[in-house]
């Protein structure tokens, strides 16, 4: 009897683990390219939310945010974008709209790209997200110290 | 304790192991093998480069090159008047004129910016920030065109002139071509299109937040719209700096 209810507990325990992940607010990392020496490039993203019928609903979690960062040693450049799509839709977000980006003093920029749905019912499908970006910077008081990361990424 | 010993003798199981060790010892030798003219190429790259920073910018190339290549001949011609015992003394006046011209020269090549847009400001006693790309680094910054970090610091430097005490930094954005300065405790925020909810609320999320380094603690709570209250928010789109206009250049 108590074997029973301990394995019911597991199953119980482990069949709810996907639902916890369908939180809409939960940013899951998908991949940092971190440096080790203070730059890095993280990608984050919702998961999907799967949204039937629900005429409340407006507009969608589908959304990634690219950060890029260096932090105050560093002068370098960056560039990258971000894109979602979903439901024949994309959206594609460029940092600095295609250019590079130079910056002294280290920097912070985070940009994200977002699917908005304005039929009801709100009905997704499989989508995928995910983005790009590079940064390069020069360390002029660490022995001239060059590094660059980017990742890439889908989902 | 039997089964176990049994289990180790076994000639598949110590043969395995014998194999893996004989395996990583190999990539051990072949690793440390095709790295060594790696770890020399790096090992010379990094004395050049250490070499660099011990030898004073007057001796480089690049912006200072008409320089070094002028000292370079008039030490030549020293060494020729002093070996060959010429009339022209090396003290003489005539050669205290020659290199009195050269300094002057040298002094107005460091003063002009390398890049066209004449000469440089002077830099405050008390700027805070690292030293401008013309004094650190005469080269210009290794990664890129120098042109960028030079315009950054001419417009951090007047602002700083101009009393803005709490600037950290700039960023350069070729597409716009503006800059934005870095103020401590400042972001600059962009924000999507916006949306007109069913209840007839307009929704406008942020689509990003830049800034110095300073503001990253903050960017999550920027987004969700409980900035906290002692950052200040900058429309991204509206603010910035046309540097060409600020500087008159």
């Amino acid at each position: 009897m108590i074997r029973t209810i301990f394995i019911y507990i597991i199953v119980l325990v482990f069949s709810l683990l996907p639902v916890s992940k369908l939180l809409p607010e939960e940013m899951v990392p998908m991949q940092v390219s971190d440096s080790g020496m203070g730059m890095s490039v993280k990608i984050e993203r919702d998961t999907w939310v799967v949204l039937f019928n629900d005429s409340q609903e407006y507009y969608d979690q589908h959304y990634v945010e690219l950060t890029v960062e260096a932090n105050a040693k560093y002068d370098g450049v960056y560039f990258g974008s971000c894109y979602v799509t979903g439901n024949d839709k994309r959206n594609e977000t460029f940092l600095s709209g295609g250019g590079d980006i130079y910056y002294l003093g280290g920097v912070h920029d985070s940009t994200s790209a977002r699917l908005v749905f304005r039929e009801s019912p709100n009905v997704d499908v499989i989508g995928m997200g995910g983005g790009w970006s590079r940064i390069r910077g020069t360390a002029i008081d660490v022995s001239q110290h060059e590094e660059e990361v980017s990742p890439m990424e889908g989902m | 304790m039997n089964m176990k010993i049994n289990f180790l003798a076994n000639k598949w199981i110590l043969g395995g192991i014998i194999w893996i060790s004989s395996f990583t010892a190999l990539c051990l030798i072949w690793y440390k093998h095709s790295l060594t003219p790696y770890e020399k190429s790096a090992e010379d790259t990094y004395q050049i480069i250490h070499q660099e920073e011990i030898t004073p910018d007057i001796n480089s190339e690049s912006m200072t090159g008409n320089i070094t290549r002028r000292s370079a001949k008039l030490q030549k011609s020293n060494e020729t008047i002093i070996t060959n015992n010429k009339i022209v003394e090396p003290n003489s006046n005539v050669m205290n004129d020659e290199n009195s011209k050269v300094k002057t020269e040298n002094l107005e090549n460091l003063n002009a910016s390398s890049v066209g847009f004449g000469s440089y400001p002077n830099v405050p006693t008390d700027y805070p920030l690292r030293s401008p790309v013309w004094l650190r680094n005469p080269k210009g910054v290794p990664i890129g065109d120098p042109q960028p970090y030079e315009i950054m610091d001419r417009v951090l430097i007047k602002l700083w002139n101009q009393g803005r005490k709490d600037i950290t930094g700039a960023s350069y954005n070729t597409s716009d071509g503006k800059v934005y300065p870095h103020y401590a405790n400042t972001a600059y925020v962009q924000y999507e299109k916006k949306i007109i909810l069913p209840d007839g609320n307009v929704y406008q999320p942020i689509a990003r937040v830049t800034g110095g380094p300073d503001i990253a603690p903050y960017v999550k709570l920027i987004r969700s719209g409980k900035t906290p209250p002692h950052i200040q928010l900058l429309d991204y789109d509206r603010a910035g700096i046309d540097p060409y206009k600020f500087l008159n250049m």
